[in-house]
This record gives C-alpha cells, structure tokens and sequence, in this order.
C-alpha cells in the first residue's frame, strides 16, 4: 500500500496529531493592548511549546510608525510586562522575534492596504504560508465593517488560487443591540464567508467551561438528573470584585448587561441546557446552542422589572480599602445610569428545562472574584427522618466552579454518627489543582490555535449572536421606555437588595459564594 | 537509568518518613503524619486527589532506593498513590512512609502524595500490595529493572495491574528485553496495556521529525526518502542500550511503509537496513557514537532524499540533553533553523509522561512489531554469517 500524504503519517499516535498549517497571523491593532496583553503573549507562549507551525509569521498593523525591529522590541517589552514566565532575551526570545514583522497603517493611508497586501505577498512565498492569512481585529468596534470591508476591496478575504485559507477573528462587543449586531453579520458578510468569521468569547476558551461538556457527556450519573423532573433551579454568577478600573469610557457606553450576559452568561447557560451534540464538530456543537437560545423567552419590555434588576456601585469600603463610587470614577459621566450590575431571571421553554428558573447575577465590586454555576435540584418528596421534628434538609447542589478555584462541588445529605437520626449537609469537592496540580493553558492560547487549526466550535455563530440580541434587547428596551432605576449597592456586597427580593420572591435566595 | 535527581529538589521536599509496624493501620498512620507536617509549619499540607496506584517493582534494595527518588519527583506531576516493593532489604518494620510535598502554582497550599516502601524479602507480595491499593483507579505496575518474567510473584502482581512500565534500555539487552515486553502485552490476550521508557524516550524525537514535514510542500520528500542516518550516544559494548535508536527507525519505517528485506548488526557499527518503500530501495544506518549525552540516547537523525528532483536533507540533532536543532537543506521552500526544547528525559519524566495516559498505543505496538521483525532478520543475517565462517 503506498504511502498517503494528505495528512503527515508521522503525526499518528503523537499528541498533537492535527497541527497548525504554515500561515500568516495579522494583528490589527498590533500595537494596542488587547494585542500587547493578551494575543502577542499567547503566541509566544503557543511558539515556546511547538504548537506553531514552522513557516509562521506575525505581521503587526496599526498606525504608528515603526520598523519591524522596533515593533519587536515593543512586542518584547508588552510580554516581559505581560507577566510570562519565559524568558524575552536570548536564543528562546530570538527564535520567535524572526517570525514579527510590522506594516504601519499610515502608509496605507488612501491607498486601501496596500501596503499590507504587498508585504503579505512578500513573506508567503518566504515561509510557504501558500496564502493562509488569519486577521485579528484587536481593533475598536466601530472599526471592525471598514477594515472586513477594506479586506475584501483589497481581494485579501479570499485566496485567489483556491488553496488557501482566509479566516476573520473579532473581538466581542458584536454590535450594542440586536439592530447593529444583524447591521455588522450583514456588513462582515459582504466580504467573508460565515464559516470564515471567528466571533471570539474568551470565556469558551476556559478550561473549566470547557469541561461542562466533558463532565455532562462524559459521564452517566448527571446527564439524567439535568431536567425539569429534578432540578429546582440555576444559580450562574460571574462576579468581580474589582471595579471598571481604567475601562471608564469603554464601560459607561457598555454596562453589565451587554459586556457580561448577553455573550458570557448565555453562552454558559447554552452550555447547561444544550442536548448532546452528535459529535464535537463545530456546527454540531453549535447547533445544539442554538437550540437552547431559540428557546430562551424573550420577556416584553413591560415586564423587565418582573425579571431583571439593575445595580451600580456606590462609594465604600472593600476589604478595608477605600473605593470610589462608580459615578466618581474615570471617563464616567457623574450622572451615568449605567448598571454596574444585573440580576436576572431566564427561563428556557423547551420539554427538557420547561420551568425552570435560570437566575443570573454578575456584576463589578463584588465581595470576591468568583464565577460559578449552581444547580439546585428538588427537595426529596418526603422527609423520613426525625420523630419528634422533622429534619430540614437542604437540597442537593452540584456546583461548577469557573474560577478562581475550579472544580467540582456536590451538597448531599449525610448522617450524624450517633443513635438517632441526625442529618447534616456535607460538601464534596473535586478541585482541579489537587487532581491535575498544573495550570490550564490561557483562554486566548486556546482559542488562537483553534482559529488557526479552522475549528469554530468554540466561537458564536451569526445566528447565535443575534438570538442572544434577541433575548436582551427587550431588558434595553424595558429600561429605556420604564425608566427602570438603577439601585445602587456598597462595594463588597452581593448587589442591590432588590436582587435578593428577586430571587426572593419564589422562597429562593442566591447561594453564598 | 540515567539523569537521576535526588528525591527532595527545589519542588518537592520529604516532609516526613517514618517506619511502620503495623500496615493495617497504614490509614490511621497516614493522618498522623499530615498532623505533624502541619506541626511543622508553612503552608498546610493537603492530599491530592489520587488519580492511580503506582506499584513499583524493585528486584534489589539499590533498585529500589532509586525508584524511591524517582517516585518522589513523578508525584510533582501525577497524583498517585505509590507503593514501592522492595524485594531485598530486610528489616525489623515491614514498610515505611514518606510524605513528599511540594507548593501549588499559586503558592498557597503544599499539595502531598505518599510513598509507601514494603519490605517484602521472599514471600508472595500481592497480599502485601491489594489491601493498600486505592479503589476504583487504575493501578499501574513499573518493573524497575529487569522483567522478572519467570518469578511467580511479579506474575502475581501483574494480575493486578491494569498497566505495565518496563524499560527496554535496561542492561543493554536490547532483543531480549523487547522480547519480554511484548510478551508481557500478549498475556491474557492483551488486555493489559504495556508502556516502555525506551519508547517514551524517542517521543520529543518524534514529534521533532514530524515537525519537518507538516508543510504540505515538504511533505511529499517522504515518498522518496532514500537514506536515513541515526546516531545514537555511547561506546559500543553489551551494555549499551539500542532500543530507543532501534524503536525509532522501526517507527519511521512502519509510518513511511518501508519493509525491511536486509539486516546487519554488529555491536561496533550498530545496524544497516535495507528496505523497500513501494519499488524503492531505501537504506538506514544506526550508528553508536561516544558523545557526552547519557548512553542510549539519540544524537542526530538525518532523513535524506538524494535521488530526487529536488533534492533534501531534514535533520534533527540534540545540542544538549534539553534541546534539539531542526535543519533544513533543499531547493523549495526551507526554513530558517528551528530550535526544540524538551523536557529532560530522565526516568521520572518518562514514568510521569508513561502514567499520564490511559490510551492504548497502537503506534508503539506497530513500532515494537517491526523492531522484532528487525532483530530477527540481524539474527538471521548472523547465523548465515557464522554457517559460512564455519
């Protein structure tokens, strides 16, 4: 039998058996921080471990002027600040700095990308990319149509040869509302295909996510229990405890609702109530979210204050430190109703999750840093134990812990040794540190390895991103036609108490975290 | 067994060792001495999750302090409960416990794991073994030194065990250890899963020479690579180990679909072959070489394609026992010289890296096939040799 080389025969049985294509990574932005903290820092660290291919090269663009020693010597500088824990001088360093290269923006000016185009054409051949580019946006929002725009003017959306591959990456904001979302997918459209467009969530891109479908579909004793029949209701939470920090501008136009719940929160909660996929591809994946956001009831705006409650934070103290009121920090209009927090209330109405609650809560100047989704089930039907009072028992919880201590917890019943019928709740734990003892590998190093190897399952599609639109423009809409108030809370509580009167009201309350 | 580390490094540390006299105690004795690690002070001692039983077999007491030290550093990276049998020493305590602890990444808890050393001279050991085991996850057996494959109490333990270690290096008996391994993946029709730290030495080798020919474009040199060239450390004599130079270019033969029809081996010149590639003749030479890595230890690898069209040679050469330096030379597209770290490959990183997957390896097995099929046609090459001088 002859040999077959459509994929490398030595790669069989290696850990890595797919792998990266020779490429050309372009970061728009280059020079910004998205790109100095995160992106630039994450392809050092996927170079330092083999994950990248060796014809490879990053071109950076932005506006400054600069030649490509001088973009490498900033790129070196933003990693060593970034906190990576490899070295940014010597052979190790040098080995990587071969691969940047720099177009400065304001060449291009009135010219298209020019520029760009010519210097991709340059290294292609010089690396074998044979015409695999990925552009990044790490670019503001508003800049994301022109430039997918410009791509396309310029022919650099599509190989022209047919060989190789062209891929979009952006950055969420995808849109403010559920308008200007459809507007950007139609405008992106124009110039790329949607199998070519990566729509970026960082928290898909987290191990601990990620395991949500290991631990629901790799193992037996949950799956039957996540239904209606069992389970009383959701708790997600995704909160901070620090505040908007120099995000000032960026924030007051944002709020929690669209930076935090409407991309973040969904998607967790598509991965808690999605049916099995048939396999892991991409679409099959996707599809299966899909399902869950298309069930997800849309509210009416009339009823936003019945399901959802706004909070900003207030001046205070947090763990004996002074902090400033939201309306006094940075870039924030003093009059600003911007919610620094959103409690809220979903319900996904399909035959598996019909009445349900999924409450959510997220917000900034929390009492900690934690991201966690509880699963409540129901009482037992009957209480055996206890002659002369009955027990209490407290329902079981699963708990799955995003961060900062990831891990798995259940809450189940157990007896007080002793000669009668005491019970007591009692926590078992599975941390994913004293299991594995080593650090998950970064978000976006997830993520850009699964843009350049072309497996979208982890990024949203058109249709899910406007679905989720869907499910939010009525809380916008709500708050903009009722005048909603926005309750302020003190730093280091869990948010307004009218949250808790939410949660409240159906003789629930939110889990102490 | 070579590039050994003491037991207590920068990561880890023994925090206590005490005798035990009693072993159906063991879990009482276990608690105490987390009690008195915390006595000790700094950050709390927690028990990791136990993820595997290690059963360490250790013929002789020397055997058996070395895989004390490499039982101590695979605990920084797999969470296991070990019990190390020590098949010489006698003493008045039938085991002993040690702590070994090291700092979580983010520095705020000691996470431990235990070792526990039974002194077993003579005398069945699964009895001393199976009450200790953790339940419910697998138990992984390491052969630590030869396979005692005719001793009725490994055959006991392996019954055990749901996975085997051996290391085909050991003593330089390169064919006659191949041989016991994959007799011991044969037994009870396979059902056992056999891992060799021979194998697991030539993983960064492999991924290095895939490495080459990811590229579209230069992977088509391999339907017409027609030398291959691997050198390997260490002066020819019988206690040099072949297997991992010998595992290597089995695997790159069973990956490329070369069958070998000719083999000469002579401990002074290493192996020749000759194979076929579809009607192509291709040769690979292994060559012992004195250098200053650990004996047995691949040097260089040197795939050449000098009949081609476009001629090219990818070659891969360990510059230091941690890096590797990937060479190009051909008329297309080549790249610039890439440099490879790698972990150091000293036994406790090829244990850890044997325990850390449940899969099945059918590419070793492949390979492993192919190395027999190799040392058969030596074998056979020798006797026709020796008939004729006779």
């Amino acid at each position: 039998m002859s040999l077959q080389l459509d994929i490398n025969p030595l790669r069989e049985g290696l850990t890595r058996e797919r792998v990266v294509d020779p490429c050309i990574f372009v970061v728009f932005g280059g020079t910004g921080d998205l790109a100095h903290k995160k992106l630039l820092p994450a392809l050092y660290h996927l170079s330092r471990a083999d994950l990248l291919p060796r014809g490879f090269a990053i071109v950076g663009y932005a506006s400054e002027h600069l030649n490509d020693d001088q973009y490498k010597e900033g790129v070196r500088q933003a990693i060593s600040s970034a906190g990576s824990f490899l070295p940014t001088t010597g052979k190790v360093w040098d080995d990587f700095a071969a691969h940047i290269y720099y177009v400065s923006r304001s060449d291009d000016d009135g010219t298209g990308l020019q520029h760009l185009k010519a210097r991709l054409a340059e290294l292609d051949p010089r690396i074998g990319a044979e015409g695999n580019y990925l552009y990044y946006l790490a670019i503001p929002p508003s800049a994301f149509a022109q430039t997918a725009q410009e791509l396309g003017k310029m022919g650099l959306a599509a190989d022209e040869s047919g060989k190789g591959w062209r891929r979009l990456v952006i950055e969420k904001p995808f849109g403010t509302d559920l308008q200007s979302a459809r507007d950007l997918n139609n405008i992106l459209l124009r110039s790329f295909t949607e199998d070519q467009i990566y729509r970026i969530d960082h928290y898909l891109g987290k191990e601990t996510v990620q395991n949500i479908l290991v631990f629901r579909f790799a193992n037996k004793f949950i799956e039957p229990l996540l239904n209606s029949r069992y389970v009383d209701s959701v708790q997600i939470t995704v909160a901070e405890s620090i505040g908007i920090e120099s995000r000032g501008a960026f924030y007051d136009r944002t709020g929690a609702l669209r930076d935090i719940v409407q991309n973040h929160v969904l998607q967790i909660l598509s991965l808690v109530c999605m049916e099995a996929p048939v396999s892991l591809d991409a679409d099959a994946v996707r599809d299966e979210k899909m399902k869950v956001f298309a069930a997800l009831r849309r509210m009416e705006p009339q009823q936003v204050d019945e399901f959802v409650v706004r909070g900003q934070y207030s001046g205070g103290s947090l763990l004996g430190e002074t902090v400033s009121a939201y309306r006094s920090e940075q870039d924030v209009d003093p009059q600003s109703t911007t919610e620094t927090f959103v409690a809220a209330k979903f319900f996904v109405d399909n035959w598996r999750w019909a009445g349900v609650p999924f409450y959510v809560r997220t917000g900034k100047r929390l009492a900690k840093r934690v991201s966690e989704i509880g699963i409540q089930l129901k009482s037992v039907p009957r209480v055996l134990f206890g002659k002369t009072h009955r027990e209490e028992i407290t329902p079981n919880v699963i708990a799955l812990n995003i961060q900062p201590d990831e891990g798995i917890s259940t809450l189940f019943q157990a007896k007080v040794p002793g000669l009668d019928y005491r019970i007591r709740p009692v926590k078992m734990n599975f941390l994913y540190e004293q299991a594995f003892g080593e650090s998950a590998p970064d978000a976006y190093e997830r993520l850009l390895m699964d843009a350049m190897l072309g497996d979208a399952g982890l990024f949203s599609r058109a249709d899910a991103l406007e679905a989720t639109w869907e499910v939010v423009q009525p809380i916008l809409d709500g708050w903009r036609m009722k005048q909603t108030p926005v309750y302020p809370y003190l730093p280091g509580s869990w948010g307004p108490r009218e949250s808790a009167e939410l949660i409240g009201r159906e003789g629930r309350a939110w889990r102490r975290l | 067994m070579n590039d050994q580390h003491t037991a207590a490094d920068e990561k880890h540390e023994i925090a206590l060792s005490e005798p035990v006299k009693n072993l159906g105690k063991l879990d009482s004795f276990i608690s105490d001495l987390y009690s008195r690690a915390i006595e000790q002070g700094g950050a709390v001692p927690t028990s990791r999750a136990v993820l595997l039983n290690l059963v360490i077999y250790a013929a002789s007491t020397e055997l058996a302090d070395e895989a004390f030290n490499n039982a101590s550093q695979i605990l920084s990276s797999v969470a296991c409960r070990t019990i190390l049998i020590d098949r010489s020493a006698a003493k008045p305590e039938v085991a002993s416990v040690s702590l070994i602890c090291g700092i979580s990444e983010r520095g705020d808890k000691r996470l431990c794991g235990e070792v526990i050393r039974v002194y077993a001279v003579g005398g069945p050991v699964a009895g001393l073994v199976l009450p200790l085991l953790i339940p419910d996850v697998p138990v992984f057996l390491w052969v630590y030194g030869e396979i005692p494959a005719d001793r009725e109490d490994f055959a006991d333990l392996l019954r055990v065990a749901d996975y085997v270690v051996a290391d085909s290096r050991t003593d330089g008996k390169t064919a006659a250890n191949l041989r016991a391994i994959d007799r011991l993946r044969k037994i009870e029709g396979g059902k056992r899963i056999v891992r060799d730290l021979g194998w697991a030495c030539i993983q960064p080798w492999r991924e290095a020479t895939a490495l080459h020919f990811d590229a579209l474009s230069i992977r088509y040199y391999l339907q017409c690579v027609d030398e291959v060239t691997i050198k390997y450390s260490g002066l020819a004599d019988k206690t040099l180990p072949e297997s991992p130079a010998l595992l290597f270019v089995s695997w790159l033969m069973e990956m490329l679909r070369m069958i070998p029809s000719e083999v000469f081996h002579s401990k002074d010149e290493g192996y020749r072959i000759t194979a076929r590639q579809d009607s192509r003749s291709v040769t690979l030479r292994l060559i012992p070489e004195d250098s200053s890595l650990a004996i047995g230890r691949l040097i260089m690898v040197k795939v050449s394609c000098t009949q081609a069209d476009r001629p090219g040679v990818f070659t891969t050469e360990a510059i230091s026992p941690t890096q590797l330096v990937l060479t190009e030379d051909c008329r297309d597209i080549c790249l610039p010289q890439k440099l490879m770290e790698i972990p150091n490959p000293n036994d406790s990183a090829l244990a850890a890296s044997a325990l850390s997957s449940y899969r099945r390896d059918h590419v070793f097995a492949r390979s492993l096939d192919m190395a027999l099929q190799v040392i058969s046609q030596a074998e056979l090459a020798d006797e026709r040799s020796a008939r004729v001088r006779l």
